[in-house]
């Protein structure tokens, strides 16, 4: 246990030391991000339940890598149906900031546009069909099982972040996505996509308010583009 | 004939019918041209049922029906003044969503059709699946 405290003391203060070495250096690490905008649907859409997590890298000082990942359940109880759905999706891509940092090195806000390829796999079913007909009486008890089913689609971002206290950022983002297939959901249009937003659409906005944390990890020295100063 | 369901929190309330039915119409023959056959003191009903669909209707040339949806062939009663015909259907019954408003409705997709030929001469099945669309399934030839 001892041994183990001096080894983390001996890290952290390497860290320090790390700090002073150079004033252009930039600190880095894996941001780990939380969408707190899907809380709204408890008000807005209180049968789905969307949770979306981020992982970003600054991989230089423009250049984000990212990777999405979520987890939605839907449940629509209906006096002619109940729906249910769950699924999983990733979304794939980087970020690219577009604010000129060259002379303001240890600063962290970004303005920034980004692509992702997204996919979900998904299964949902209804149950507990009925349809009136006041002629030859009323139908109950249909269903539909769709299991296994999935989506492809890319997405365009654009937002902003902010660093409000060190290694914590705030920011927001809107996503266009634009489906280009899905699978085996003949007779029932999914409710909602995870990941990508209405079944029923081709292309679907979706806007996320996030809350990161930065993992400082490492300080590096960005390369300053040709002739700048 | 039309359903309507209240929608949950938030959304609209549906106004559209999600009863899928058979549309159907009369036509003649004039050499190799089809011509539209109208039909006068028309009567329609389902057998089994209690009432009727068309009641000595005149100048009938279009009609639509729904199908019993929890069997898998109806057979429905046709009168054109004092001639009777009997036409059998066979189908599956396919549960489709409408909208997640509206809820489902139950398509017919038809795979057969027998009919006695008192008034009726031949029956041609266009397209054999009966949904919301408003398009001919049956054109029937006197």
């Amino acid at each position: 246990m001892k041994r183990t405290l001096k080894y983390f003391f001996s890290l952290l203060a390497m860290l320090v030391v790390l700090v002073q070495l150079n004033a252009r250096d930039r600190v880095r690490g894996p941001r780990i991000s939380y969408d707190v905008a899907s809380l709204a649907l408890l008000y807005f859409d209180p049968g789905r339940m969307l949770y979306t997590v981020s992982l970003d890298y600054e991989l230089k000082q423009d250049i984000y890598p990212v990777i999405d990942l979520g987890y939605q359940h839907a449940k629509i109880d209906m006096d002619h149906y109940n729906y249910t759905s769950d699924g999983v999706f990733a979304r794939v891509g980087a970020d690219v900031n577009l604010l000129n940092y060259d002379k303001q090195v240890d600063v962290y806000e970004m303005m920034y546009v980004g692509g992702r390829y997204g996919f979900s796999l998904f299964s949902q079913q209804a149950e507990n069909i009925r349809v009136q007909d006041g002629y030859w009486g009323d139908f109950s008890g249909g269903k539909i099982v769709q299991p296994g089913r999935h989506a492809h689609w890319i997405s365009l971002v654009g937002g902003m972040r902010a660093e409000v206290f060190p290694n914590f950022f705030m920011g927001w983002s809107v996503f266009m996505n634009i489906r280009f297939y899905q699978s085996g959901t003949k007779g029932m249009d999914p409710y909602n996509i995870p990941g990508f937003g209405k079944g029923a659409n081709r292309v679907a906005v979706s806007f996320n308010y996030t809350l990161s944390y930065r993992i400082p990890m490492q300080r590096y020295t960005p390369r300053i583009k040709a002739g700048k100063k | 004939m039309l359903a309507v369901y209240p929608s949950c929190e938030g959304e609209g309330v549906c106004t559209q019918s999600v009863l899928s039915l058979v549309n159907a119409g009369f036509y003649g023959r004039d050499g190799e041209q089809e011509t539209n056959a109208f039909v006068n003191h028309f009567s329609l009903f389902g057998e089994g049922t209690d009432s009727l669909l068309y009641d000595h209707n005149n100048n009938v040339s279009k009609f639509s029906f729904p199908m019993d949806m929890n069997a898998l062939s109806s057979r429905l009663i046709m009168q054109a003044d004092t001639l009777v015909d009997t036409m059998v259907i066979n189908y599956a019954v396919v549960p489709v969503l409408v909208s997640y408003e509206c809820g489902f409705t139950n398509t017919f997709e038809m795979s057969g059709i027998s009919y006695t030929r008192h008034f009726i001469d031949s029956v041609a099945m266009i397209k054999n699946i009966a949904d919301l669309e408003n398009e001919e399934n049956l054109k029937i030839f006197l």
